[in-house]
């Protein structure tokens, strides 16, 4: 008896799974007439250009000079200081330190 | 009375943020005058001993506060710096103290004499302390940063070639060899500076002129570096 029943709606569930499985509406998020994959739609390709050789090498040499600068600076910074103590150094020795 | 040396000169000689701040410009050649003898007096050899000590505490506080601000100096050489001076500046408090309580001339005198030869203040406490700030000041900035710009023309040479005259080159050259040269004569500089004692001075007063030297062949060669690389800089437009 039980078998009998379940034949009779054998055909009904298998017909509606094939839809389901046809149209995409089984799949979580999916939507009818729009599949699962979804689209980016216009305007998804890059509008930029990649920069010419010659605008990288100009850059590159600009923060080359730049760091050729930097460098000068600080090392001109410390060689005055480092002149300063060494004259405060000759003029503490110049100082009398005997009884 | 302080006989004033070179005011003006000194002055201008002087940095904002380097130890020179502290450099006893305007300090005595003397220690009193009359400067006091074995058979002075006891208040004659008070007084100058209050004199010298009091000069000598104002010059150790100055320079102490400059090297706890100094970025010159490296850690290490601000510690063992810090110690030695400090302990001149409690040093001359004792014997100043000490001084104007003793009751005989013969004790005060020795007690004088201990200011000098005991502490060296000015002859190596706070002359190795300049050297040892200059030595630290090449070997951990300039130095570096003049190797830092060498490297930097060189990799801008060998893009350029075009650019590369043989004067350029020579330049390049001569800074390359004048930053070795400073490498040279500031290794090992400010501990040598440092390591020098009262006592190794009164053995030998010229035990820091090799070190004092050093120092200023070292920046006379960062400096002929530095304007190499400020002549190739300004070549390179």
């Amino acid at each position: 008896m039980i078998g009998r029943g379940a034949a009779r709606l054998v055909v009904p569930v298998a017909t509606l799974a094939l839809l389901v499985a046809l149209t995409g509406c089984g799949k979580s998020g999916a939507h009818p007439g729009t599949g699962s994959l979804g689209s980016s739609g216009a305007g998804s390709a890059s509008t930029s250009t990649p920069p010419t050789d010659s605008a990288t090498d100009s850059a590159a040499d600009s923060a080359t000079l730049d760091g050729i600068t930097q460098d000068l600076d600080s090392a001109d910074t410390a060689n005055t200081e480092a002149g300063s103590n060494a004259a405060a150094g000759d003029q503490a020795g110049a100082t009398g330190d005997e009884p | 009375m302080f006989r004033i040396i070179t005011v003006a000169a000194a002055a201008g000689a002087l940095t904002l943020g380097s130890l020179a701040c502290a450099a006893p410009a305007l300090a005595a050649t003397t220690d009193g005058s009359p400067t006091p003898t074995a058979h002075s007096s006891l208040s004659e050899i008070q007084q100058a001993g209050a004199a010298a000590t009091s000069k000598r505490i104002t010059s150790l506080n100055t320079g102490i506060g400059k090297v706890n601000s100094t970025k010159t100096l490296s850690s290490a050489d601000k510690a063992t710096v810090l110690g030695t001076l400090n302990a001149d500046l409690a040093g001359m408090k004792t014997l100043q103290a000490k001084i104007a309580a003793d009751t005989t001339a013969t004790t005060a005198w020795t007690d004088y004499r201990s200011i000098f030869s005991d502490y060296r203040v000015y002859a190596v406490g706070l002359k190795q302390s300049y050297i040892a700030a200059a030595a630290d000041g090449l070997t951990g900035t300039a130095i570096p940063k003049l190797q830092a710009a060498a490297i930097k023309i060189s990799t801008y040479f060998a893009a350029h070639p075009d650019k590369v005259t043989p004067e350029l080159q020579a330049k390049l050259a001569d800074m390359q060899a004048k930053t070795a040269d400073a490498v040279s004569k500031t290794s090992g500089l400010a501990a040598a500076a440092l390591a020098v004692t009262p006592a190794a001075y009164n053995a030998n007063h010229a035990v820091l002129t090799d070190d004092r030297a050093a120092a200023r062949d070292a920046l006379a060669d960062a400096k002929a570096a530095a304007q190499d690389g400020r002549a190739i800089r300004a070549a390179l437009k």
